[in-house]
């Protein structure tokens, strides 16, 4: 018997099927509860051959937990794992991920020796920073053969370096003082060439003070144009914390001894200026700060952060993949322009850069982003990516706003709008904001976007 | 060479509750009968793709071969065999299973368990963000999700004790799907059931429960008490429509098992045809022509059984389901549509 199958019939066939499945009236199987692991590798299709027809048969006669798996899988979509790196054989984990591990280990916020941790960070940052010197100076005396004969006579790099850095700064003595007297051990070692520019690699361990060795060679031959001769001119100033970052941000020797080079080409310059071997590799004015998570998260920061790779377990708030795509780019590319890398440049939590990181200083005055205070409120202009990437539009953020916990209780408005209306209607001392749109305002425990 | 017992995985086997102890053995069908065999016995037997899994661990976060042997042996020791589902292709073997186990995954799982806190700083590391997106993206209030994080974490570092052993909800996790979705649907788990406060997944019997629910509405349709289900014009057509109900019945217990779940999909649960190709993990299209052969094929075996069951004639069948279904429509009319799980229930 061939049954017509035609459309009105169907229909009506439709309704009785839809109430009969809906009265209860299909067979409900004994179902133990929801089973949770069958159920999400069924949706990964992980369930093999029977075991899926199985699982399926199941499905078709319990509700409930056709439910959970419906739930399960909507779940699976708004919140999709990251892809996860696959798992590498020890052997094959290189050697840049065991060291940012390692790294990551010391920089564990959560770890009772922080403080220590610090410490000893800071005391590696600072030999590397004699090793940077040594590299220079190797570099200074390979290519200025005619400054070595004047130059022997000069005194050697002061210790001065290893002591005068202290100042400012709450790491442990003994870790300088070993370096203060490397150092000074150094003064004995007039001809040595400095060590070359590997050794400079950031090692997979502690505090390394087989760095230190390199301090000791270091190469005295120096004019008054010593490496370490630290101006006040911004230039060879800015190079130099750049390469703290750099070599510790794993960069390649070719970066190290490029940003040694252009040290070099600045310190030539303002050498010429002053006659003091002080240094001062940060900023004067800036109180050397060593925590490059320092809670100072507004949203550039944040979103440059974004824009690294950053890893999930060397931070207290992971982040996501750029996804609102507040990159940079623009103001990026000035800072690059104007050389001026920061005291905060993140050169722990970097990955491998292309081009050297660079952060403006907060308090740069020729590289601060558009602020705007309103109330009491602080506002950063930021730059955006508007959704066709191509026009790049800009917002003013609350300083309050946090990019990382925050992005998804945001509540959009456009200008004129009925929400837009409604909100106003509700807090009227919004309006002042919302006539700087577009602008995004923490206000009560809510986040407001406005848009043009 | 023995040959590859098959064996299937009975969905009832992995009970959620704590402390359940697996099986001393795995029973197991082998060639052609049930056949006992202990868990030392399955390891020695398996001892093969065990290693070469094994061999794949990239960070073994100190647990022995032993012990993943060990916790392989349990998992399909879990396994009962229903001789119904027995299939005899490759797919099913044990060997094969046990190869497309997630070995990594296992092992973090295994090690964790244990207590490694290596093992918990990586799987902190690799899986906290991704379950805080879940929290995040269910409960839509950080705090909530934070809490509900925490309370799984300490389901899954196991904060029961059994005499000195504690219970962790890592001891449920099979190795066949990927962790992360694991946790997802754990945090899922927890969520429903700290919402509805209860201490498991309700086995309630929702289906009739919205039905009642649905009938007291359907009498204040309007704020009016209104005429109830309209009754149908006489005996006969209520003897028909008894009829179709009960070849229907018949007819879902027919048809194949996936036909039967495309049509619960598609009138029970109202999901699209898209969101059924996401769940199946075929194309919309596909889905399509699924669903169109499993309409036809209930179709044709309701008015089969029609025929055949109640001695109706062609036409007889034909006009059959016309007036049932017109009584259905009837009935349709007054019911509103409550007839879906995300309602809240009144305490």
């Amino acid at each position: 018997m061939a049954s017509e199958w035609n459309k009105t019939a169907f229909v009506e066939f439709e309704t009785m099927l839809r109430r009969h499945l809906r009265s209860g009236a299909a067979p409900v199987a004994a179902c133990a509860g929801f089973d949770l692991d069958a159920a999400s590798a069924y949706l990964e299709g992980a369930l093999g051959g029977s075991h899926r027809a199985g699982y399926e048969s199941h499905l078709a006669g319990c509700a409930t937990c056709r439910r959970h798996l419906i739930e399960l899988a909507r779940l699976a979509e708004t919140a999709p794992l990251a892809e996860a790196q696959p798992v590498t054989a020890p052997d094959r984990i290189p050697a840049w991920n065991r060291w940012k591990g390692a790294v990551a280990v010391w920089f564990d916020l959560s770890s009772r020796n922080f403080k220590w941790q610090m410490a000893g960070a800071a005391g590696a940052a600072f030999a590397i920073l004699i090793a940077a010197l040594v590299a220079q100076s190797w570099r200074q005396a390979s290519n200025y053969a005619d400054v070595k004969a004047t130059a022997s006579a000069t005194p050697p790099i002061s210790v001065e370096p290893g002591v005068q850095l202290p100042t400012a700064e709450p790491s442990p003595q003994d870790t300088l003082s070993v370096v203060a007297t490397s150092s000074s051990a150094a003064q004995h070692e007039q001809s040595q060439v400095p060590v070359p520019t590997p050794p400079v690699e950031p090692k997979a361990n502690a505090p390394d003070f087989a760095v230190l060795d390199s301090g000791e060679r270091l190469s005295l031959n120096q004019p008054s144009e010593a490496p370490v001769a630290r101006p006040d001119g911004s230039e060879a100033r800015r190079d130099l914390p750049r390469q703290p970052s750099d070599f510790v941000g794993g960069g390649d020797s070719s970066k190290a001894s490029r940003s040694v080079l252009d040290f070099r080409e600045s310190a030539k310059e303002v050498a010429k200026e002053t006659q003091g071997l002080r240094i001062s590799p940060f900023p004067k004015d800036n109180p050397m700060n060593l925590e490059p998570w320092e809670p100072d998260l507004n949203h550039e920061t944040l979103g440059r952060m974004q824009a690294v790779n950053s890893r999930p377990e060397s931070r207290p708030k992971p982040l996501d993949k750029p996804s609102s795509g507040f990159s940079l780019g623009p103001i990026a590319e000035a800072i690059k322009r104007r050389l001026n890398p920061s005291r905060k440049s993140s050169f722990l939590e970097s990955e491998r850069k292309t081009k050297p990181d660079k952060r403006e200083e907060p308090d740069d005055e020729a590289l601060k982003p558009m602020q705007v205070v309103i109330r009491d409120k602080i506002f950063c202009f930021e730059k955006c990516k508007g959704p066709d990437l191509e026009k790049i539009r800009g917002m003013w953020i609350d300083r309050e706003y946090d990019f990382e916990k925050q992005k998804w209780n945001v509540w959009t408005l456009k200008s004129g709008g009925d929400e837009y209306k409604q909100v106003l209607a509700a807090e009227p001392l919004l309006k002042e904001f919302f006539d700087h749109r577009p602008i995004l305002i923490v206000w009560k425990n809510r986040i407001y976007k406005v848009l043009k | 060479m023995p040959t590859e017992e098959t064996f299937c995985l009975n969905l009832a086997s992995f009970d959620l509750e704590y402390g359940a102890a697996p099986h001393p053995g795995s029973r197991l069908f082998f060639n052609g009968r049930f056949a006992v065999m202990s868990n030392e016995d399955f390891i020695a037997r398996y001892a093969k793709p065990i290693a070469a899994l094994w061999k794949t661990v990239a960070a073994r976060y100190g647990v022995t071969e032993r012990e993943f042997a060990k916790r392989i042996a349990a998992i399909l020791a879990r396994a009962n065999n229903s001789s119904q589902l027995r299939s005899a292709n490759a797919e099913d073997s044990i060997s094969h299973c046990i190869s497309n186990l997630r070995a990594s995954e296992l092992c973090l799982a295994i090690a964790c368990e244990k207590g490694d806190e290596a093992a918990w700083r990586g799987f902190d590391s690799e899986y906290r963000h991704a379950m805080q997106g879940a929290a995040r993206a269910l409960t839509r209030d950080e705090a909530e999700a934070e809490d509900l994080i925490q309370f799984v974490f300490g389901e899954l570092y196991g904060v029961r004790l059994d005499g000195d052993r504690r219970l962790s909800k890592l001891a449920h996790y099979s190795g066949r799907g990927s962790l992360g979705g694991w946790l997802r649907a754990v945090v899922y788990q927890a969520f429903i059931d700290r919402k509805r406060q209860t201490s498991r997944f309700e086995q309630v019997e929702e289906v009739a429960e919205f039905d009642r629910l649905a009938n007291e509405a359907a009498a204040y349709v309007n704020g009016r008490l209104s005429v109830a289900i309209s009754q149908p014009d006489d005996i006969e057509d209520a003897r028909l429509r008894q009829a179709t109900e009960e070849a229907m019945t018949q007819a879902f217990a027919e048809i194949e098992p996936r036909d039967r779940l495309l049509l619960n999909y598609y009138y029970f649960d109202d999901l699209t045809l898209r969101e059924i190709g996401s769940m199946m993990g075929v194309h919309e299209a596909t889905i399509s022509r699924w669903l169109a052969k499993a309409q036809r094929e209930i179709k044709r075996k309701t008015e089969e059984i029609l025929q055949r069951g109640y001695g109706l004639r062609r036409t007889e069948v034909a006009e059959c389901l016309q007036i049932a279904a017109r009584a259905e429509l009837d009935v349709r009319r007054l019911i509103v549509d409550v007839n879906s799980p995300s309602i809240e229930r009144a305490p």
